[in-house]
C-alpha cells in the first residue's frame, strides 16, 4: 500500500495547486525513485504479506503473480498516469474541477477522505501491535471485527491521538522523519525475510546452500498453496497478480498520482514507481509473509496477524521500531490528506482542527481490527471506488475531442456540477458492487471491467449532455 | 561534513542488513545480530539527517 505526498517529493508545498507546474519546478528521475521507494514500504505491507499466506497462496503463484502484477502497475503509472500528468501538469483535484465542477470535487473529496481515514486507521492498528508487545496487551485475532480488550482500545487511542496531533501540528517534521527512515525501513523489511528464512530452515531441519534450497523450502513449507485459513478468500495466481496490479489503483489508473507525476520532466519517469513496487510490494510483502508462515508452522492454531510480535520475534527491538515508524510515518500524510479533503467541505474551520478531528476519527477506526484484518478486501474496494474518476480523466484528456466533444466541460460551461462524470462514477461503482454481491465477479477483479464501464458511461453521457447544451446555447464557444 | 555523514549513514545501513545476511548463513547468532542491527539503526538515524534529510533529498 502506499501514501503519496507531493510536498515531501518537491518541496513545493501549496505551489501550483491551481496552475500547471512550470519548467523551473520540474524534477529529475532520481526524485521519483526515492519518493516511490519510501512510499510503498509502509506499515500496511506488514499486514498484506501475511494475508497472502492466510489466503492459502502457493509459492509459484505468489512469486509470478507479484512479478507480473507489479510490472502491470508500473506500466499503468508510466503509460496511463504519467502521459496525462506531464502534458496537463495539474493536480487531480484541479483537473477534476475543470471536468466535473467544484461541487463535484467537494463530494469526491468527502469519499476520498473517508477512504483515507480507514487506511490511516489500519496503519495505526499496525503500529499499535508493536506497542502491545511492550505493554503485553491482549491483541485482536485474524477474524476479530471489534476491539477485544480495554488495553487495546487505550493503546490505539493513545497512539492515534499522538499521531493525530502531529499530523495537525507538526506534519513537516514527520515528512522529514519519513524521508530519513525510508532506506532504513527497506533494509529492515529485507532483514525480516532473511531472518525468517533462517528460522524456517532451523524449524524444518533444512539446509540452505543454494537458491534451489530456498525455492524448495518456499514451495514445500512456506507457501504451500493449501486451503485458506477460516474466513479468508482462497488466492490463486490471478488473485495475486490482479491484487498487486490494482493495490494502488487509486494512484495510477485512478489518477491520484497526477499530483506527483506532474512534476516529472518526462512521462517515462513513471518507471521510477518500479522501486516502490519491487521493494515494497515484492520484497516487503514476501518478507512479511515468511514471518507469518513461520508463526503458523510453529503453531498452526496461532493465526493472528500481528506485525509487532512477528517483527520482534525476528529482529528484536529494531523490528518493533520499524513497525511503529512504518505505521506512523505513513498514517501521518494519509491523515493530513484526509484532513485537507474534509476541509474543502468545511472551509471556515481551521486546518488544525479539521486534521486533528480527522486523526481522532482514524484512531477510532483503528480500534476496530476489521479494517486491518480485512485489508486485502478493503484495498480492493478502495481502488474500485476511486477508479472510475481515473477513467473519466483519461477519456476527457485523450478521447473527447476525437468524438467531437469538448474536454474540461464544467470549466467551459461554467457549471459547478457536471452530471456526466458523476453518473459515470456512481453508476460504475453500483454496477460493480451489485455484480460482486451477486457473485458474478470477485471484488478483486471487478475494477478491470469497471474501468471500461466508467469510460463508456462518461463518453455516452458527455455526448448527450454536450449536444443538449449545444442546442440550448448555439455552441460551446 | 556531508561526506562523513554519508559514510556513517551507509555504515549504519550496512550494520542493519549485513548481520541479517550473516544470520541466514548461520554465521552469527540471533542475539548478536539483533544488537548489531540496533547499533546500525542508531548510527543511521544520527547520520542520515545530515545527508538526506533535506526536502526532496
Amino acid at each position: 500500500m502506499s501514501t503519496n505526498d507531493v510536498t515531501t517529493a518537491t518541496g513545493n508545498d501549496a505551489e501550483f495547486e491551481r496552475a500547471p507546474v512550470p519548467e523551473r519546478a520540474r524534477l529529475g528521475f532520481r526524485s521519483f525513485v526515492g519518493q516511490y521507494a519510501g512510499e510503498h514500504t509502509a506499515g500496511t505491507e506488514l499486514m498484506i504479506g501475511p494475508l497472502f499466506v492466510a489466503a492459502g497462496v502457493g509459492a509459484k503463484d505468489l512469486i509470478l503473480g507479484l512479478l507480473i502484477g507489479n510490472l502491470l502497475a508500473v506500466l499503468s503509472w508510466t503509460l496511463i498516469t504519467a502521459p496525462v500528468a506531464t502534458r496537463a501538469r495539474l493536480t487531480l483535484y484541479y483537473q477534476l474541477e475543470k471536468i466535473a465542477g467544484r461541487r463535484f470535487v467537494v463530494f469526491y473529496n468527502a469519499i476520498n477522505g473517508i477512504a483515507f481515514c480507514f487506511l490511516a486507521g489500519s496503519m495505526i492498528t499496525v503500529s499499535a501491535t508493536a506497542v502491545g508487545v511492550w505493554f503485553d496487551l491482549p491483541m485482536p485475532g485474524l477474524n476479530d471485527l471489534y476491539p477485544n480488550s480495554a488495553g487495546w482500545v487505550v493503546a490505539v487511542l493513545a497512539l492515534g491521538t499522538v499521531v493525530a496531533y502531529v499530523a495537525a501540528a507538526g506534519y513537516r517534521v514527520v515528512a522529514r522523519v519519513a524521508n530519513v527512515a525510508a532506506p532504513w525501513m527497506v533494509m529492515v523489511f529485507i532483514a525480516f525475510g532473511l531472518v525468517g528464512l533462517r528460522d524456517f530452515a532451523d524449524a524444518t531441519g533444512t539446509t540452505i546452500s543454494s537458491l534451489g534450497d530456498v525455492w524448495r523450502l518456499a514451495d514445500s513449507v512456506i507457501w504451500t498453496g493449501g486451503d485458506p485459513l477460516p474466513g479468508q478468500v482462497k488466492f490463486t495466481f490471478w488473485h495475486v497478480m490482479v491484487f498487486a496490479w490494482f493495490c494502488n489503483m487509486a494512484m495510477h489508473v485512478g489518477m491520484s498520482d497526477l499530483s506527483i507525476l506532474r512534476f516529472a520532466k518526462k512521462a517515462r519517469y513513471g518507471l521510477a514507481t518500479a522501486t516502490g513496487m519491487y521493494l515494497g510490494h515484492f520484497l516487503a510483502w514476501i518478507s512479511a509473509s515468511i514471518l507469518f508462515a513461520l508463526q503458523l508452522h510453529r503453531d498452526p492454531t496461532h493465526t493472528d496477524v500481528l506485525p509487532g510480535p512477528m517483527a520482534a520475534g525476528a529482529v528484536g527491538v529494531v523490528g518493533l521500531l520499524c513497525v511503529i515508524v512504518a505505521g506512523w510515518t505513513t498514517a501521518n500524510p494519509t491523515i493530513y490528506r484526509a484532513g485537507l479533503a474534509f476541509q474543502a467541505i468545511v472551509p471556515t474551520v481551521s486546518r488544525f482542527r479539521v486534521t486533528f478531528a480527522t486523526g481522532l476519527l482514524c484512531a477510532v477506526a483503528g480500534m476496530f481490527p476489521a479494517v486491518a484484518m480485512k485489508l486485502l478486501g478493503f484495498v480492493a474496494l478502495y481502488g474500485l471506488v476511486l477508479m472510475p474518476m481515473g477513467a473519466v480523466v483519461f477519456c476527457d484528456f485523450w478521447l473527447l475531442r476525437r468524438f467531437g466533444l469538448q474536454p474540461y466541460f464544467a470549466e467551459l460551461s461554467g457549471t459547478p456540477f457536471h452530471a456526466a462524470p458523476a453518473i459515470a462514477w456512481i453508476a460504475t461503482v453500483l454496477v460493480c458492487l451489485v455484480a460482486v454481491d451477486a457473485g458474478v465477479i470477485s471484488l478483486y477483479f471487478a475494477s478491470l471491467p469497471g474501468w471500461f464501464v466508467a469510460a463508456a458511461l462518461y463518453l455516452a453521457f458527455s455526448l448527450l449532455q454536450q449536444r443538449r447544451f449545444q442546442r440550448a446555447t448555439g455552441d460551446l464557444r | 561534513m556531508i561526506v562523513i555523514a554519508r559514510i556513517a549513514a551507509l555504515a549504519g545501513l550496512a550494520l542493519v542488513i549485513v548481520p541479517a545476511g550473516l544470520y541466514l548463513g548461520a554465521d552469527v547468532g540471533k542475539a548478536s545480530m539483533q544488537s548489531t542491527m540496533l547499533a546500525g539503526t542508531v548510527l543511521w538515524f544520527v547520520a542520515a539527517p545530515f545527508w538526506n534529510g533535506r526536502p526532496g533529498g
